[in-house]
């Protein structure tokens, strides 16, 4: 066979073959260690790994025995049961904007009962809602984890973000209620309403996650998990009504209640 | 329901494949291809573009069978296939070759396609034709996921999908023949259909709802061809199919309410005859 025909058959396989990969494209990291506490399973770096830390083998065990204390109470909190495994691949700081799209948190994919998140070395001291002193990863994405799996795949925003706040207590390291008093006092027009919490237009993270698990964690003190865990996969359309009738309070003056509740937070 | 809808469907339609021809031939051909696969559905590792897929991966190695009808009018070719694959058993991968999220021996895969391709010249040389056309038809997946603790999964889809498709042979002689073969399929949330249900350990039904995908699909075949008898062509190859999109529970573009997706990858070899 000729060189220019050897030629056009491999720039076209490269052109037919490359298609789905200029948006999509696998990456498949498998340098891993694993650490295991119950029912979590810790993929972590090992040490000397990259230019910035990985965990140590103390850290690893830490971080997993506290993502273990998460799952139970969380379990708990929502009042179901789950018993899978857990997932978390852990990337060190300077390769996590590269595979997992951010090097400040992470995500979930709860179909694989899985997420990730990257391993950052905090300089403010905190202690979250459980009483973990300087958590390497919050609750956070294991309640969307936990949630999704357990109660379904939720069609609002105000769900699947409003649990994970509540539920984790913190964002950023302060806690969602020391955020939404400050934007109560010094700028309200960051304090939002079940409304905007709702339809979850275009907002800051920084701005929707307080609000939302400010907002959740009122809802479940007054009408209880279980009505509000009926209300997790609801279209934002149907979601008022099914809310009055579940709750059997109409969403306007539950809102006029929260707006009290929010004052005298 | 579906599944039942399905298997009508794939009784009435004949089907598929082969294309490695040259194009002044004659008329009708019927053959039938065995293929060996690797399918693989990725976590989303990354959720921005480019969109990055990532352990834990669910897989199976699924054999497959596929009936094909090929006839010409003139210059156009036309190309009628059926496929069905079902994987062994479907197990899990976390990175480090372990299975931490499925039961396999519960967990189910089965994907039908019957797909539809008309293809015309674009360019002859005696040494090479490329042609071009589109491609449409319709795949069905249904899939049961089991979790170690004996919850489960279960998607079931049908899809209709349409698009380009090229195709390339590189006669090397009146009997051999080299070729490959591209075709790109969308997938339109309002024109397919799925349920999705969720039961814990127990059974209780735990979540159920309907969704619409927006997928985009590649598939890439190529292999060698032999002719003998002078109409019956013998083919070897190799295929890569690759799948990309999510589908939500109302028909829309929007990633908003997403209840599941499909970032897959089937890798394979097929060996097929036509008469």
């Amino acid at each position: 066979m000729k060189i220019k025909q050897v030629t056009y058959i491999i720039l076209l396989t490269l052109l037919f073959t490359g298609c789905t990969e200029f948006f999509a494209g696998p990456d498949l990291q498998d340098n891993w260690e694993i650490t295991e506490h119950e029912k979590i399973v810790l993929h972590h770096r090992p040490e000397g790994f990259s230019g910035t830390e990985s965990p140590t083998p103390e850290e690893a065990a830490t971080i997993a025995a506290n993502q273990y204390f998460y799952y139970q109470r969380i379990q708990d909190s929502i009042g179901k049961k789950f018993d899978d495994l857990v997932l978390i691949y852990l990337f060190n700081k300077d390769e996590a904007e590269e595979h997992i799209g951010t090097d400040g948190g992470g995500h979930s994919i709860p179909k694989f009962n899985a997420f990730y998140y990257t391993f950052l070395d905090y300089q403010n001291e905190f202690t979250d809602n459980y009483g973990i002193v300087n958590p390497d990863v919050g609750a956070h994405e294991m309640v969307h984890v936990i949630t999704h799996r357990v109660l379904g795949y939720p069609a609002t925003k105000l769900m699947s973000e409003g649990y994970a706040n509540w539920l984790d207590g913190s964002y950023g390291r302060y806690y969602i209620e020391d955020i939404v008093k400050s934007y109560r006092d010094k700028s309200p027009e960051k304090l939002l309403t079940p409304d905007e919490l709702l339809e979850a237009g275009d907002m800051a993270d920084s701005v929707y996650y307080p609000n939302s698990g400010v907002f959740l964690k009122y809802l479940v003190s007054r009408f209880g998990i279980v009505k509000i865990n009926s209300l997790f996969t609801v279209r934002k359309e149907n979601f008022k009504k099914a809310f009055e009738n579940t709750c059997n309070e109409k969403w306007e003056v539950m809102a006029d209640e929260y707006e009290k509740y929010l004052d005298e937070l | 329901m579906i599944k039942r809808r399905i298997i009508l469907l794939l009784m009435v339609f004949p089907a598929v494949v082969s294309l490695a021809r040259p194009p002044v031939e004659p008329t009708v051909s019927t053959g039938f291809s065995a293929g060996y696969q690797f399918h693989r559905s990725f976590s989303q590792q990354k959720t921005e573009l480019k969109i990055l897929s990532g352990y834990p991966v669910i897989f199976g190695h699924m054999p497959s069978l596929a009936f094909t009808h090929n006839f010409y009018r003139k210059n156009s070719r036309h190309n009628l296939k059926l496929r069905v694959a079902k994987p062994f058993k479907l197990s899990a991968d976390n990175g480090t070759g372990r299975n931490l999220l499925l039961s396999g021996e519960k967990s189910n895969y089965f994907r039908s396609t019957i797909n539809y391709r008309i293809s015309w010249p674009l360019f002859t040389r005696h040494w090479l034709e490329i042609r071009h056309g589109f491609t449409s038809g319709v795949l069905f997946e249904s899939r049961e996921i089991a979790f170690l603790s004996g919850s489960t999964e279960r998607t079931s889809d049908i899809n209709l999908f349409i698009g380009p498709a090229l195709s390339a042979n590189f006669p090397v002689n009146k009997s051999l023949s080299f070729f490959g073969i591209f075709d790109g399929h969308f997938y339109l949330p309002y024109f397919n259909y799925g349920k999705i249900n969720t039961r814990n350990s127990n059974g209780q039904l735990l979540f159920e709802s309907s969704y619409y995908g927006t997928y985009y699909q590649t598939i890439f075949r190529a292999g060698v061809n032999y002719r003998f008898f002078n109409q019956n062509d013998i083919s070897v190859g190799f295929e890569k199919n690759d799948v990309v999109g999510f589908a939500a529970s109302k028909p829309a573009f929007t990633t908003k309410g997403i209840v599941h997706h499909k970032l897959d990858r089937i890798m394979g070899i097929f060996v097929g005859i036509t008469f």
